[in-house]
C-alpha cells in the first residue's frame, strides 16, 4: 500500500460518505437488533468474547421458553413481547448481583426466544468454576420461577415453562472461536431439550389422565349484542382440572402433538360442552370450538352430536361451530365439501382469531362463514391505534360482503368498547361484559340500560 | 408552525399528488424519493408524520421502516404506511413493525387529507394523555 494510499484513509469522511457509513450500520443493525428486548443477536459480541475468553475460561448459560409459541398464539404477540422485554429486564437487573458484572446479554437469533448471557469469570473476578456456574443458572431459574408466577397472566394460566442450560465454551485454540462459540451454545441447549422432553412426557401423561377420566368442566362466556346490551349466545370454554397446567385449553392442546389424542380431547370438549349445556335458552346461540383437522373429518357431525344436541333439547341452528383462523387448512376443497355438509344439517360456522394474519380476507370469503370472531389482538388497547381501528374497518366490510356478523373477542376496558361501537362492531365479547363461569353467566357490566 | 409531513414515494404522480393535497391542507411537505434519499434528509429534518411506500425499488418500505424504528434519532417519529395491498398480514406487519397507521392506494383528496388529520389528532390525544 502506498503512503498516499495512507494518507486519503486517514481522511475525514465527507458528510456524505459518513451518512452512508451510518445507513449501512442502521441497516445492519436492523437486521441483528432485537428492539423487543433491546439486546442484539450474539455474533455482535463475537470479538469482544474471543477477548474475555483470552486464557481464561468462558461459559454460556441458555434460557428457553418452549412454550412462547402457544402464549402468543393465545394472547397475541404484544403479550409475548411484553414478556420478553420483562425477561430482559430481570436479566440485566441480575448483573452485578447473581451474575458477574462483566457477563454479556444476547439472544440466540433477533425475534427469537433464547436468551443468552455470556458468563466471563466469577462472581468475586476470579476466573470460573464448573460449581460457580451452575450456581449462576440455579439462582437465574429462581428468580425466573418467582417472576412467572408473578407474570400478569399469572391469575388466568399456569406459570409459562422455561428451561435453563449451561455448558463452557471450549478452550480448544487449534478450533475457530466463533465454531466453539457456536458449539457451547450448541451444549447448552442440549441440556434444556432433556428438561424440555421430560416436560412433554409429563404433559402427554397428564393429558391421558384428563381423557380417562373425563375430568373437564365447561364454562361458558357470553357474546353480547351491544346495540342493545342482550346476550345473543355463550362461548363454550373447556378446562382441565383447576390449579394444574391443562386449566386451560390452550395448555390442554399443546400437551400433544399427536393428531390421534388432539382430535380425541376435541371430540371430549364438545360432547361435554353440549352435556353441560342443559337447560341452554334456545333463542340463543352456543358457540363450539373446534379444531379445523376434526371438522374436516367425514363423519364429524354423526359422532352423535345430534343426538346429544336433541337430548338438552337445542337444534343444529343453535351452534356456532368455531373454526380457528390459526392452524392453516391443508386441504381447502375437502374441507370446504365437509362445512357445506354440516351447514346444510342447520349447523353455523364462525372463522375464530380473524386478524391474527394466517388466513387472508380471500380465504376468509371462500369459506363463507357465518360470524367473524376479530382476534383480542386487534382488540387489545384498539382506541389507541389507528392501525388496529383500521383492520377492523375492513373486516366489517368483508363481513358486510358476505354476510357474516362480526364479533369482537376479548374487550377487557371500557375505552375498547367504545373504540369498537364507533367503528360499528355489533358483537362483543370479553371481561369487560362478563368472565367465562359455570352455565350460565349474567353480564357485570353492558346489560341493557347500564351503557 | 405548520406541521411537517414528510412523503416518501419512488412514484413521482403520487408524490406530486400528495403535495399538492398536503399543502393545500395546510402542511409543510418534505420529499424523498428512496430510502437512502430519506434517511440523508432526516438528518436535518424532524417531520411530525412520515408518509412511507411499501413498493420502492433498492429499499423498500418495510426495510426503512425497520431502519427508522432501531435509530434512536427517528425511533419516535410517527409512519404510516402507503400500499396498494391492502391485506390483513400486511397491515399487522406494520403494526407489529412499529408502523402508526396504514393508508390503503389508491385515494381520494379527501380521504388522505382527512387520514393525515386525523393522524395529527390521535397523536395530540396521545400526548395529551401523558
Amino acid at each position: 500500500m502506498s503512503g498516499t494510499a495512507d494518507r486519503e484513509n486517514l481522511r475525514p469522511a465527507s458528510p456524505a460518505e459518513s451518512q452512508r457509513l451510518r445507513t449501512g450500520f442502521l441497516r445492519l443493525k436492523g437486521a441483528l437488533f432485537d428492539k423487543v428486548t433491546d439486546l442484539y443477536a450474539y455474533s455482535v459480541h463475537a470479538n469482544r468474547l474471543q477477548a474475555l475468553a483470552e486464557g481464561r475460561p468462558l461459559a454460556v448459560v441458555l434460557v428457553e421458553f418452549p412454550e412462547l409459541a402457544d402464549l402468543e398464539s393465545a394472547c397475541g404477540w404484544e403479550t409475548s413481547d411484553r414478556f420478553l422485554a420483562g425477561v430482559a429486564a430481570l436479566l440485566r437487573a441480575l448483573k452485578g448481583r447473581d451474575l458477574p458484572r462483566t457477563s454479556i446479554l444476547a439472544l440466540e437469533s433477533v425475534h427469537g426466544s433464547g436468551f443468552l448471557v455470556f458468563v466471563p469469570e466469577g462472581c468475586d473476578g476470579s476466573d470460573l468454576t464448573p460449581a460457580e456456574l451452575a450456581g449462576c443458572a440455579a439462582s437465574l431459574t429462581r428468580h425466573l420461577e418467582a417472576r412467572m408466577r408473578a407474570a400478569e397472566w399469572a391469575a388466568t394460566r399456569a406459570p409459562l415453562e422455561f428451561a435453563v442450560g449451561h455448558a463452557f465454551v471450549s478452550p480448544n485454540p487449534a478450533a475457530r472461536f466463533e465454531r466453539r462459540l457456536h458449539q457451547g451454545i450448541r451444549d447448552a441447549r442440549l441440556m434444556t431439550l432433556r428438561h424440555v422432553d421430560r416436560l412433554m412426557e409429563e404433559r402427554s401423561a397428564g393429558l391421558a389422565a384428563i381423557l380417562r377420566d373425563v375430568s373437564l368442566t365447561t364454562h361458558y362466556q357470553p357474546i353480547v349484542d351491544m346495540t342493545q346490551g342482550l346476550i345473543m349466545g355463550y362461548e363454550a370454554l373447556t378446562r382441565g382440572p383447576a390449579n394444574t397446567v391443562y386449566e386451560v385449553p390452550e395448555a390442554l392442546f399443546s400437551s400433544t402433538k399427536v393428531a390421534r389424542v388432539r382430535v380425541e380431547l376435541d371430540a371430549l370438549c364438545r360432547r361435554e360442552a353440549v352435556r353441560n349445556a342443559r337447560g341452554f335458552d334456545p333463542g340463543k346461540k352456543l358457540f363450539l370450538n373446534s379444531l379445523p383437522e376434526t371438522l374436516g373429518t367425514p363423519g364429524f357431525a354423526d359422532e352423535d352430536l345430534c343426538s346429544m344436541l336433541q337430548e338438552v333439547a337445542l337444534l343444529p341452528r343453535n351452534l356456532v361451530l368455531e373454526i380457528t383462523e390459526r392452524t392453516s387448512i391443508q386441504d381447502f376443497e375437502v374441507f370446504g365439501r365437509e362445512l357445506d355438509r354440516l351447514r346444510r344439517q342447520g349447523f353455523l360456522v364462525a372463522i375464530d382469531d380473524v386478524g391474527t394474519g394466517y388466513s387472508s380476507l380471500q380465504t376468509i370469503t371462500e369459506l363463507q362463514p357465518d360470524f367473524l370472531k376479530v382476534d383480542m389482538s386487534l382488540v387489545k388497547n384498539i382506541h389507541r391505534s389507528l392501525i388496529k381501528q383500521e383492520l377492523v374497518h375492513s373486516l366489517l366490510k368483508v363481513g358486510a360482503r358476505i354476510g357474516a356478523q362480526v364479533i369482537a373477542e376479548g374487550i377487557e376496558i371500557e375505552e375498547e368498547y367504545r373504540a369498537l361501537r364507533l367503528c360499528g362492531v355489533r358483537y362483543g365479547q370479553g371481561f369487560f361484559f362478563a368472565r367465562p363461569a359455570p352455565p350460565f353467566p349474567p353480564l357485570d357490566r353492558g346489560g341493557r340500560g347500564s351503557i | 408552525m405548520p406541521q411537517t409531513v414528510m412523503v416518501v414515494d419512488d412514484d413521482a404522480d403520487i408524490v406530486d399528488l400528495t403535495r399538492l393535497v398536503l399543502e393545500g391542507g395546510g402542511y409543510r411537505v418534505v420529499v424523498a424519493r428512496s430510502g437512502p434519499e430519506a434517511l440523508d434528509t432526516l438528518q436535518n429534518t424532524r417531520p411530525g408524520l412520515i408518509l412511507l411506500d411499501v413498493n420502492m425499488p433498492e429499499m423498500d418500505g418495510w426495510q426503512l421502516l425497520k431502519i427508522l424504528k432501531v435509530d434512536e434519532r427517528t425511533v419516535d417519529i410517527p409512519v404510516a404506511m402507503f400500499s396498494v395491498k391492502s391485506e390483513v398480514r400486511d397491515k399487522i406487519r406494520g403494526l407489529q413493525d412499529g408502523a402508526y397507521d396504514y393508508i390503503p392506494k389508491p385515494f381520494s383528496y379527501e380521504e388522505l387529507l382527512g387520514r393525515v388529520r386525523r393522524i395529527f389528532e390521535s397523536l395530540g390525544q396521545a400526548q395529551g394523555d401523558v
